[in-house]
Protein backbone atom coordinates (compact mmCIF):
# COMPACT_ATOMS: atom_id res chain seq x y z
CA UNK A 1 0.00 0.00 0.00
CA UNK A 2 1.30 3.44 -0.80
CA UNK A 3 0.54 6.60 1.11
CA UNK A 4 -1.68 9.12 -0.53
CA UNK A 5 0.66 11.51 -2.35
CA UNK A 6 0.45 15.23 -1.92
CA UNK A 7 -0.64 15.62 -5.50
CA UNK A 8 -3.44 13.16 -4.84
CA UNK A 9 -4.56 15.21 -1.89
CA UNK A 10 -4.66 18.29 -4.07
CA UNK A 11 -6.71 16.50 -6.65
CA UNK A 12 -9.00 15.16 -4.01
CA UNK A 13 -9.53 18.63 -2.55
CA UNK A 14 -10.23 20.06 -5.98
CA UNK A 15 -12.60 17.26 -6.71
CA UNK A 16 -14.42 17.84 -3.45
CA UNK A 17 -14.77 21.54 -4.16
CA UNK A 18 -16.09 20.91 -7.64
CA UNK A 19 -18.43 18.26 -6.31
CA UNK A 20 -19.84 20.63 -3.71
CA UNK A 21 -20.30 23.40 -6.23
CA UNK A 22 -22.08 21.30 -8.78
CA UNK A 23 -24.24 19.17 -6.50
CA UNK A 24 -27.90 19.97 -6.37
CA UNK A 25 -30.99 18.47 -4.73
CA UNK A 26 -33.12 16.12 -6.78
CA UNK A 27 -31.22 16.22 -10.02
CA UNK A 28 -27.95 15.87 -8.20
CA UNK A 29 -24.55 16.95 -9.35
CA UNK A 30 -24.31 13.89 -11.52
CA UNK A 31 -27.76 13.97 -13.01
CA UNK A 32 -27.85 13.06 -16.66
CA UNK A 33 -28.78 15.65 -19.19
CA UNK A 34 -32.35 14.41 -19.10
CA UNK A 35 -33.49 15.22 -15.61
CA UNK A 36 -36.74 13.35 -15.91
CA UNK A 37 -35.26 9.90 -15.54
CA UNK A 38 -37.46 7.86 -13.32
CA UNK A 39 -34.86 5.70 -11.70
CA UNK A 40 -31.40 6.69 -12.65
CA UNK A 41 -30.65 9.84 -10.73
CA UNK A 42 -30.84 10.38 -7.06
CA UNK A 43 -30.76 13.19 -4.56
CA UNK A 44 -27.51 15.02 -4.25
CA UNK A 45 -24.73 12.87 -3.03
CA UNK A 46 -23.27 14.85 -0.16
CA UNK A 47 -25.01 16.60 2.66
CA UNK A 48 -25.16 20.32 2.69
CA UNK A 49 -24.32 21.93 5.99
CA UNK A 50 -27.09 21.44 8.50
CA UNK A 51 -27.81 25.14 8.40
CA UNK A 52 -29.35 24.58 4.97
CA UNK A 53 -31.74 21.89 6.13
CA UNK A 54 -35.42 22.37 5.37
CA UNK A 55 -37.51 23.78 8.20
CA UNK A 56 -39.07 21.16 10.46
CA UNK A 57 -42.44 19.76 9.58
CA UNK A 58 -45.24 20.24 12.08
CA UNK A 59 -47.89 17.74 11.04
CA UNK A 60 -51.32 18.14 12.51
CA UNK A 61 -54.09 15.64 13.02
CA UNK A 62 -56.25 17.18 10.33
CA UNK A 63 -54.10 15.29 7.86
CA UNK A 64 -52.95 18.33 5.96
CA UNK A 65 -49.25 18.28 5.35
CA UNK A 66 -48.03 21.76 6.16
CA UNK A 67 -45.99 23.51 3.59
CA UNK A 68 -42.53 22.41 4.63
CA UNK A 69 -41.02 23.93 1.54
CA UNK A 70 -40.61 21.56 -1.36
CA UNK A 71 -36.91 21.19 -2.08
CA UNK A 72 -35.85 22.29 -5.55
CA UNK A 73 -36.22 19.63 -8.17
CA UNK A 74 -39.03 17.91 -6.33
CA UNK A 75 -42.72 17.84 -7.17
CA UNK A 76 -44.02 17.86 -3.65
CA UNK A 77 -43.15 17.54 0.00
CA UNK A 78 -42.63 14.31 1.86
CA UNK A 79 -42.76 14.34 5.63
CA UNK A 80 -39.95 12.39 7.25
CA UNK A 81 -40.75 10.88 10.61
CA UNK A 82 -39.99 7.95 12.83
CA UNK A 83 -41.41 4.46 13.05
CA UNK A 84 -43.32 3.51 16.15
CA UNK A 85 -44.95 0.19 16.99
CA UNK A 86 -48.64 1.03 17.15
CA UNK A 87 -49.24 -1.63 19.81
CA UNK A 88 -46.50 -0.77 22.27
CA UNK A 89 -45.72 2.80 21.36
CA UNK A 90 -42.07 1.87 21.30
CA UNK A 91 -39.61 2.64 18.51
CA UNK A 92 -39.65 0.03 15.76
CA UNK A 93 -36.87 -2.49 15.51
CA UNK A 94 -37.99 -4.40 12.44
CA UNK A 95 -39.24 -7.51 14.18
CA UNK A 96 -42.16 -9.22 12.50
CA UNK A 97 -44.57 -8.81 15.42
CA UNK A 98 -44.48 -5.04 15.26
CA UNK A 99 -47.20 -2.90 13.76
CA UNK A 100 -45.19 -0.06 12.26
CA UNK A 101 -46.78 3.32 12.06
CA UNK A 102 -45.68 6.85 11.33
CA UNK A 103 -44.92 9.36 14.04
CA UNK A 104 -43.67 12.91 13.45
CA UNK A 105 -40.03 13.65 14.14
CA UNK A 106 -39.67 17.22 15.41
CA UNK A 107 -36.31 18.83 14.87
CA UNK A 108 -33.73 17.51 17.26
CA UNK A 109 -35.77 14.58 18.54
CA UNK A 110 -33.73 11.68 19.80
CA UNK A 111 -33.92 8.50 17.74
CA UNK A 112 -32.57 5.20 19.08
CA UNK A 113 -29.91 3.17 17.30
CA UNK A 114 -31.53 -0.24 17.26
CA UNK A 115 -30.45 -3.75 16.36
CA UNK A 116 -32.85 -5.51 14.07
CA UNK A 117 -33.69 -9.18 13.75
CA UNK A 118 -30.96 -9.70 11.19
CA UNK A 119 -28.36 -8.24 13.50
CA UNK A 120 -27.95 -5.00 11.60
CA UNK A 121 -27.79 -1.78 13.60
CA UNK A 122 -29.89 0.98 12.18
CA UNK A 123 -32.17 3.93 12.55
CA UNK A 124 -35.75 3.25 11.56
CA UNK A 125 -37.46 6.13 9.82
CA UNK A 126 -40.81 6.67 8.20
CA UNK A 127 -42.24 8.89 5.51
CA UNK A 128 -45.69 10.12 4.57
CA UNK A 129 -47.27 12.43 2.09
CA UNK A 130 -49.90 13.03 -0.56
CA UNK A 131 -50.13 13.41 -4.26
CA UNK A 132 -48.25 10.39 -5.46
CA UNK A 133 -48.98 6.84 -6.58
CA UNK A 134 -48.60 4.79 -3.37
CA UNK A 135 -48.51 1.33 -4.92
CA UNK A 136 -50.42 -1.70 -3.70
CA UNK A 137 -49.72 -2.90 -0.15
CA UNK A 138 -50.78 -6.36 -1.27
CA UNK A 139 -47.88 -6.29 -3.70
CA UNK A 140 -45.39 -4.19 -1.78
CA UNK A 141 -42.60 -4.55 -4.28
CA UNK A 142 -44.81 -4.70 -7.31
CA UNK A 143 -44.28 -2.53 -10.37
CA UNK A 144 -46.56 0.25 -9.17
CA UNK A 145 -44.80 0.72 -5.87
CA UNK A 146 -42.69 3.83 -5.62
CA UNK A 147 -38.95 3.74 -5.25
CA UNK A 148 -37.56 5.31 -2.14
CA UNK A 149 -34.10 6.59 -1.39
CA UNK A 150 -33.12 7.69 2.07
CA UNK A 151 -29.72 9.09 2.94
CA UNK A 152 -28.36 9.88 6.35
CA UNK A 153 -25.66 12.52 6.73
CA UNK A 154 -23.35 13.49 9.55
CA UNK A 155 -22.84 17.21 10.25
CA UNK A 156 -19.72 17.23 8.09
CA UNK A 157 -21.69 15.91 5.13
CA UNK A 158 -20.38 12.37 5.35
CA UNK A 159 -22.88 9.82 4.09
CA UNK A 160 -23.67 7.58 7.04
CA UNK A 161 -26.33 5.37 5.51
CA UNK A 162 -28.07 4.81 2.22
CA UNK A 163 -31.31 2.93 1.80
CA UNK A 164 -32.88 2.18 -1.55
CA UNK A 165 -36.09 0.27 -1.68
CA UNK A 166 -39.27 -0.31 -3.51
CA UNK A 167 -42.16 -0.10 -1.07
CA UNK A 168 -45.90 0.30 -1.18
CA UNK A 169 -47.32 3.00 1.02
CA UNK A 170 -50.33 2.39 3.22
CA UNK A 171 -53.17 4.82 3.47
CA UNK A 172 -53.36 6.68 6.77
CA UNK A 173 -56.71 5.66 8.27
CA UNK A 174 -56.91 8.98 10.06
CA UNK A 175 -56.35 11.02 6.93
CA UNK A 176 -57.66 9.68 3.61
CA UNK A 177 -55.38 10.43 0.73
CA UNK A 178 -52.30 10.52 2.88
CA UNK A 179 -49.96 7.54 2.61
CA UNK A 180 -47.09 6.38 4.74
CA UNK A 181 -44.22 3.92 4.81
CA UNK A 182 -43.02 3.24 8.31
CA UNK A 183 -40.38 0.58 7.62
CA UNK A 184 -37.35 2.44 6.40
CA UNK A 185 -34.30 0.69 7.84
CA UNK A 186 -31.22 2.86 7.54
CA UNK A 187 -28.42 0.47 8.34
CA UNK A 188 -25.21 1.93 9.66
CA UNK A 189 -21.98 0.03 9.24
CA UNK A 190 -19.97 0.19 12.38
CA UNK A 191 -20.80 1.82 15.70
CA UNK A 192 -23.50 4.35 16.40
CA UNK A 193 -22.37 7.69 14.95
CA UNK A 194 -20.93 9.82 17.72
CA UNK A 195 -22.34 13.08 16.42
CA UNK A 196 -24.83 15.49 17.91
CA UNK A 197 -27.19 15.45 14.95
CA UNK A 198 -27.91 13.41 11.86
CA UNK A 199 -29.84 14.65 8.88
CA UNK A 200 -32.07 12.40 6.84
CA UNK A 201 -32.96 13.21 3.28
CA UNK A 202 -35.65 11.11 1.66
CA UNK A 203 -36.80 11.05 -1.91
CA UNK A 204 -39.68 9.09 -3.36
CA UNK A 205 -40.17 8.57 -7.06
CA UNK A 206 -43.45 7.06 -8.09
CA UNK A 207 -44.34 5.10 -11.18
CA UNK A 208 -45.56 8.29 -12.88
CA UNK A 209 -42.20 9.93 -12.36
CA UNK A 210 -43.32 12.25 -9.59
CA UNK A 211 -40.61 13.11 -7.13
CA UNK A 212 -41.47 13.83 -3.52
CA UNK A 213 -38.79 14.95 -1.11
CA UNK A 214 -38.35 15.63 2.55
CA UNK A 215 -35.75 16.09 5.25
CA UNK A 216 -35.51 15.74 8.98
CA UNK A 217 -32.82 15.96 11.61
CA UNK A 218 -32.50 13.99 14.80
CA UNK A 219 -30.17 13.27 17.65
CA UNK A 220 -28.81 9.73 17.51
CA UNK A 221 -29.48 7.88 20.72
CA UNK A 222 -26.58 5.51 21.10
CA UNK A 223 -27.51 4.47 24.61
CA UNK A 224 -27.45 0.84 25.56
CA UNK B 1 -21.94 7.73 -18.31
CA UNK B 2 -19.03 10.06 -17.64
CA UNK B 3 -19.21 11.62 -21.07
CA UNK B 4 -22.69 12.88 -20.29
CA UNK B 5 -21.69 14.85 -17.24
CA UNK B 6 -20.62 18.45 -17.09
CA UNK B 7 -16.88 18.47 -17.50
CA UNK B 8 -16.24 19.96 -14.08
CA UNK B 9 -18.40 17.42 -12.36
CA UNK B 10 -16.97 14.59 -14.40
CA UNK B 11 -13.51 15.67 -13.35
CA UNK B 12 -14.60 15.76 -9.73
CA UNK B 13 -16.25 12.40 -10.12
CA UNK B 14 -13.18 10.83 -11.61
CA UNK B 15 -10.87 12.27 -9.01
CA UNK B 16 -13.07 11.03 -6.20
CA UNK B 17 -13.56 7.70 -8.01
CA UNK B 18 -17.30 8.08 -7.68
CA UNK B 19 -18.00 7.28 -11.30
CA UNK B 20 -15.04 5.27 -12.44
CA UNK B 21 -13.36 2.31 -11.01
CA UNK B 22 -10.21 3.49 -9.39
CA UNK B 23 -6.82 5.01 -9.97
CA UNK B 24 -3.80 3.04 -10.90
CA UNK B 25 -2.65 2.85 -7.31
CA UNK B 26 -5.20 0.13 -6.93
CA UNK B 27 -7.51 1.89 -4.54
CA UNK B 28 -10.99 2.47 -5.76
CA UNK B 29 -13.86 4.29 -4.32
CA UNK B 30 -12.16 6.46 -1.75
CA UNK B 31 -9.00 8.42 -1.66
CA UNK B 32 -8.22 7.02 1.75
CA UNK B 33 -8.89 3.45 0.76
CA UNK B 34 -5.17 2.77 0.62
CA UNK B 35 -4.82 3.18 4.35
CA UNK B 36 -7.81 1.02 5.13
CA UNK B 37 -7.46 -1.72 2.57
CA UNK B 38 -6.20 -5.12 3.49
CA UNK B 39 -3.27 -6.86 1.85
CA UNK B 40 -2.55 -5.65 -1.61
CA UNK B 41 -4.77 -7.33 -4.12
CA UNK B 42 -1.93 -7.21 -6.59
CA UNK B 43 0.08 -9.81 -4.77
CA UNK B 44 0.83 -12.82 -6.93
CA UNK B 45 -2.06 -15.14 -7.36
CA UNK B 46 -2.03 -18.71 -6.22
CA UNK B 47 -0.57 -19.82 -9.49
CA UNK B 48 2.31 -17.44 -9.08
CA UNK B 49 1.27 -15.23 -11.95
CA UNK B 50 1.63 -11.61 -11.03
CA UNK B 51 -1.22 -9.19 -10.86
CA UNK B 52 0.44 -5.97 -11.75
CA UNK B 53 -1.51 -3.00 -10.55
CA UNK B 54 0.53 -0.75 -12.77
CA UNK B 55 -0.49 -2.70 -15.87
CA UNK B 56 -4.13 -3.24 -14.94
CA UNK B 57 -6.46 -0.30 -14.77
CA UNK B 58 -9.97 0.16 -13.62
CA UNK B 59 -9.93 3.91 -14.04
CA UNK B 60 -7.96 6.76 -15.57
CA UNK B 61 -4.35 6.99 -14.61
CA UNK B 62 -2.51 10.10 -13.57
CA UNK B 63 -1.42 10.65 -17.13
CA UNK B 64 -4.97 11.06 -18.34
CA UNK B 65 -5.62 14.68 -19.05
CA UNK B 66 -9.24 14.27 -20.04
CA UNK B 67 -12.03 14.27 -17.52
CA UNK B 68 -13.39 10.95 -18.52
CA UNK B 69 -10.36 9.09 -19.80
CA UNK B 70 -11.04 6.32 -22.23
CA UNK B 71 -10.87 6.77 -25.91
CA UNK B 72 -13.31 7.98 -28.52
CA UNK B 73 -14.75 5.18 -30.49
CA UNK B 74 -16.23 7.17 -33.29
CA UNK B 75 -19.76 6.60 -32.08
CA UNK B 76 -22.28 9.34 -32.76
CA UNK B 77 -21.85 12.31 -30.49
CA UNK B 78 -18.20 11.51 -29.92
CA UNK B 79 -18.86 9.08 -27.10
CA UNK B 80 -15.74 8.28 -25.17
CA UNK B 81 -15.66 4.89 -23.59
CA UNK B 82 -14.57 5.44 -20.00
CA UNK B 83 -11.78 3.37 -18.57
CA UNK B 84 -13.36 0.22 -17.29
CA UNK B 85 -16.24 0.39 -19.74
CA UNK B 86 -17.39 -2.80 -21.37
CA UNK B 87 -15.99 -3.04 -24.85
CA UNK B 88 -14.36 -5.41 -27.25
CA UNK B 89 -15.48 -8.83 -28.41
CA UNK B 90 -15.48 -11.56 -25.85
CA UNK B 91 -16.55 -12.23 -22.31
CA UNK B 92 -16.10 -9.59 -19.67
CA UNK B 93 -16.15 -10.22 -15.95
CA UNK B 94 -17.50 -7.31 -13.93
CA UNK B 95 -17.03 -7.26 -10.18
CA UNK B 96 -19.43 -5.81 -7.65
CA UNK B 97 -17.75 -3.00 -5.70
CA UNK B 98 -17.89 -3.30 -1.93
CA UNK B 99 -20.27 -1.36 0.26
CA UNK B 100 -17.47 0.40 2.11
CA UNK B 101 -16.78 2.35 -1.06
CA UNK B 102 -18.99 5.40 -1.41
CA UNK B 103 -21.87 4.92 -3.81
CA UNK B 104 -22.06 6.79 -7.06
CA UNK B 105 -24.17 9.95 -6.95
CA UNK B 106 -27.12 8.01 -8.31
CA UNK B 107 -27.01 5.57 -5.39
CA UNK B 108 -25.46 2.72 -7.36
CA UNK B 109 -22.06 1.16 -6.85
CA UNK B 110 -19.72 0.47 -9.75
CA UNK B 111 -19.26 -2.83 -11.46
CA UNK B 112 -15.48 -2.97 -11.72
CA UNK B 113 -14.00 -3.97 -15.02
CA UNK B 114 -10.25 -4.12 -15.42
CA UNK B 115 -8.37 -3.04 -18.54
CA UNK B 116 -4.72 -3.33 -19.31
CA UNK B 117 -2.81 -0.22 -20.28
CA UNK B 118 -3.09 -1.27 -23.89
CA UNK B 119 -6.86 -1.16 -23.57
CA UNK B 120 -7.35 -4.90 -23.61
CA UNK B 121 -9.04 -6.94 -20.96
CA UNK B 122 -6.94 -7.80 -17.98
CA UNK B 123 -6.51 -11.26 -16.64
CA UNK B 124 -9.68 -11.21 -14.60
CA UNK B 125 -11.70 -11.62 -17.78
CA UNK B 126 -9.58 -14.60 -18.77
CA UNK B 127 -11.22 -17.70 -17.39
CA UNK B 128 -8.01 -19.68 -17.68
CA UNK B 129 -6.47 -17.32 -15.14
CA UNK B 130 -9.43 -16.54 -12.96
CA UNK B 131 -10.74 -20.01 -12.24
CA UNK B 132 -9.53 -23.51 -11.67
CA UNK B 133 -10.39 -24.70 -15.14
CA UNK B 134 -11.15 -28.24 -14.09
CA UNK B 135 -12.36 -29.45 -17.45
CA UNK B 136 -9.65 -27.62 -19.37
CA UNK B 137 -12.00 -25.98 -21.85
CA UNK B 138 -10.63 -22.53 -21.18
CA UNK B 139 -13.97 -21.28 -19.97
CA UNK B 140 -15.51 -21.04 -16.53
CA UNK B 141 -18.28 -23.50 -15.95
CA UNK B 142 -20.53 -23.77 -12.89
CA UNK B 143 -18.81 -25.77 -10.23
CA UNK B 144 -15.36 -24.52 -11.11
CA UNK B 145 -14.03 -22.47 -8.28
CA UNK B 146 -12.76 -18.96 -8.84
CA UNK B 147 -9.35 -18.13 -7.56
CA UNK B 148 -9.05 -15.46 -4.87
CA UNK B 149 -8.44 -12.70 -7.37
CA UNK B 150 -10.10 -9.38 -7.80
CA UNK B 151 -9.70 -5.91 -9.23
CA UNK B 152 -7.07 -3.71 -7.62
CA UNK B 153 -9.71 -1.15 -6.86
CA UNK B 154 -12.08 -3.42 -5.01
CA UNK B 155 -13.17 -2.26 -1.58
CA UNK B 156 -14.52 -4.48 1.16
CA UNK B 157 -18.10 -4.67 2.29
CA UNK B 158 -21.16 -6.82 1.81
CA UNK B 159 -24.34 -5.12 0.72
CA UNK B 160 -26.98 -5.77 3.34
CA UNK B 161 -30.49 -5.71 1.96
CA UNK B 162 -32.64 -5.04 5.01
CA UNK B 163 -36.37 -5.32 4.70
CA UNK B 164 -38.56 -6.53 1.89
CA UNK B 165 -38.12 -4.36 -1.16
CA UNK B 166 -34.69 -3.06 -0.25
CA UNK B 167 -32.28 -3.29 -3.12
CA UNK B 168 -28.80 -2.41 -4.24
CA UNK B 169 -27.74 -1.60 -7.77
CA UNK B 170 -24.40 -1.85 -9.50
CA UNK B 171 -23.58 -0.36 -12.87
CA UNK B 172 -21.04 -0.39 -15.66
CA UNK B 173 -20.88 1.66 -18.84
CA UNK B 174 -21.44 -0.26 -22.03
CA UNK B 175 -19.30 0.81 -24.92
CA UNK B 176 -20.43 -2.01 -27.18
CA UNK B 177 -23.60 -4.01 -27.57
CA UNK B 178 -23.81 -7.21 -25.60
CA UNK B 179 -25.65 -10.46 -26.09
CA UNK B 180 -28.22 -12.05 -23.83
CA UNK B 181 -25.71 -14.61 -22.60
CA UNK B 182 -24.93 -13.68 -19.05
CA UNK B 183 -23.60 -15.22 -15.87
CA UNK B 184 -24.50 -14.33 -12.32
CA UNK B 185 -22.05 -15.35 -9.63
CA UNK B 186 -23.26 -13.90 -6.36
CA UNK B 187 -21.94 -15.16 -3.04
CA UNK B 188 -24.39 -14.08 -0.41
CA UNK B 189 -25.34 -14.31 3.20
CA UNK B 190 -28.83 -15.68 3.61
CA UNK B 191 -31.04 -17.43 6.11
CA UNK B 192 -34.00 -19.76 6.05
CA UNK B 193 -36.68 -17.93 4.13
CA UNK B 194 -34.34 -15.58 2.29
CA UNK B 195 -35.46 -14.77 -1.17
CA UNK B 196 -33.72 -12.33 -3.46
CA UNK B 197 -34.32 -11.20 -7.00
CA UNK B 198 -31.33 -10.49 -9.22
CA UNK B 199 -32.00 -8.52 -12.37
CA UNK B 200 -29.54 -7.75 -15.10
CA UNK B 201 -30.66 -4.78 -17.13
CA UNK B 202 -29.59 -2.35 -19.76
CA UNK B 203 -30.56 1.18 -18.85
CA UNK B 204 -30.86 3.64 -21.71
CA UNK B 205 -30.08 7.16 -20.45
CA UNK B 206 -30.91 8.62 -23.85
CA UNK B 207 -34.40 7.21 -23.54
CA UNK B 208 -35.39 8.48 -20.14
CA UNK B 209 -33.49 5.73 -18.38
CA UNK B 210 -35.72 3.09 -19.93
CA UNK B 211 -34.87 -0.32 -18.53
CA UNK B 212 -34.42 -3.30 -20.79
CA UNK B 213 -34.33 -6.57 -18.92
CA UNK B 214 -31.74 -9.06 -20.07
CA UNK B 215 -32.29 -11.72 -17.45
CA UNK B 216 -33.64 -12.26 -13.98
CA UNK B 217 -33.12 -14.94 -11.41
CA UNK B 218 -34.62 -15.53 -7.99
CA UNK B 219 -32.42 -16.91 -5.26
CA UNK B 220 -34.77 -18.87 -3.09
CA UNK B 221 -32.39 -21.69 -2.35
CA UNK B 222 -33.50 -23.05 0.98
CA UNK B 223 -31.81 -22.55 4.26
CA UNK B 224 -28.65 -20.90 5.40
CA UNK B 225 -26.00 -21.41 2.76
CA UNK B 226 -23.13 -19.56 4.31
CA UNK B 227 -21.47 -17.52 1.66
CA UNK B 228 -21.95 -20.05 -1.08
CA UNK B 229 -22.49 -18.35 -4.38
CA UNK B 230 -25.75 -18.16 -6.23
CA UNK B 231 -24.73 -19.18 -9.72
CA UNK B 232 -26.75 -18.90 -12.87
CA UNK B 233 -25.73 -19.15 -16.48
CA UNK B 234 -28.56 -17.56 -18.40
CA UNK B 235 -29.56 -17.11 -21.98
CA UNK B 236 -31.56 -13.95 -21.57
CA UNK B 237 -33.02 -11.44 -23.93
CA UNK B 238 -30.54 -9.95 -26.36
CA UNK B 239 -30.63 -6.23 -25.55
CA UNK B 240 -30.23 -3.41 -28.03
CA UNK B 241 -27.39 -1.70 -26.18
CA UNK B 242 -25.63 1.35 -27.52
CA UNK B 243 -22.41 3.02 -26.41
CA UNK B 244 -23.19 4.97 -23.30
CA UNK B 245 -25.93 2.69 -22.08
CA UNK B 246 -25.54 1.23 -18.63
CA UNK B 247 -25.43 -2.36 -17.55
CA UNK B 248 -27.14 -2.58 -14.18
CA UNK B 249 -27.30 -5.45 -11.73
CA UNK B 250 -30.12 -4.96 -9.26
CA UNK B 251 -30.43 -7.27 -6.27
CA UNK B 252 -33.67 -6.97 -4.31
CA UNK B 253 -34.66 -8.58 -1.02
CA UNK B 254 -38.06 -10.10 -1.73
CA UNK B 255 -38.92 -11.77 1.53
CA UNK B 256 -37.41 -9.40 4.04
CA UNK B 257 -35.34 -12.18 5.58
CA UNK B 258 -31.62 -11.53 5.84
CA UNK B 259 -29.77 -11.30 2.57
CA UNK B 260 -26.57 -9.63 1.53
CA UNK B 261 -24.40 -9.54 -1.56
CA UNK B 262 -20.81 -10.40 -0.70
CA UNK B 263 -17.75 -8.41 -1.60
CA UNK B 264 -14.37 -9.00 0.03
CA UNK B 265 -11.04 -7.30 0.19
CA UNK B 266 -8.52 -8.82 0.12
CA UNK B 267 -10.07 -10.61 -2.83
CA UNK B 268 -11.31 -14.08 -2.21
CA UNK B 269 -13.41 -16.64 -3.95
CA UNK B 270 -16.40 -14.85 -2.44
CA UNK B 271 -16.43 -11.91 -4.78
CA UNK B 272 -19.68 -11.19 -6.59
CA UNK B 273 -19.46 -10.78 -10.32
CA UNK B 274 -21.33 -11.03 -13.54
CA UNK B 275 -20.13 -12.00 -17.00
CA UNK B 276 -21.46 -10.44 -20.15
CA UNK B 277 -20.44 -11.04 -23.71
CA UNK B 278 -19.73 -8.60 -26.50
CA UNK B 279 -20.31 -10.36 -29.78
CA UNK B 280 -17.70 -10.58 -32.44
CA UNK B 281 -18.32 -7.91 -35.06
CA UNK B 282 -18.29 -10.57 -37.72
CA UNK B 283 -21.30 -12.19 -36.13
CA UNK B 284 -23.31 -9.07 -36.76
CA UNK B 285 -23.77 -8.34 -33.11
Amino acid sequence: MRAVAAEDLGRIALGGLLLALTAGCGDGGAAPADASDPDGSAPQTDGRPLEDAAPPVDANDSGAVPDAGTPPGCDGPLEVGRCVDARSGMPCTGFADEEPTFEPLPEGTSLPFVRGPQGSSMFVLAARGRGFEPGDPEQPIGPRSPRLEARLFAPDGELVSLLRERAAFEEDPTSPGRYFDASMFLVVDGPCPAVPLLRARVELRDVEGRRMCGEASFQPDCGG
Amino acid sequence: MLHRLPTAYALACVLLLGCSTGPTDGDGGRADAASEAGPDATAPGPDGSPQDAEADRTGPGPEDASADGGSPDGAPGGFRCPSGGVRGPGRHRLFVQGREAPPLPNGRWPLLHVWRDDGGDAELCDDTVFVDDANGNGRWDPGEEPRPLGPPGIVHGEHFLVGAGSYAEFEAVLCDDITGSVVLYIPNFDQEGSEALHELLVVHPEDGDREEVIATAVDDEPGFSGYNPFVRVLEGEDPAAHPGDLLVLRSTNLSGVAFSVMVWRPPSEYESWVVVEVPDASSGG
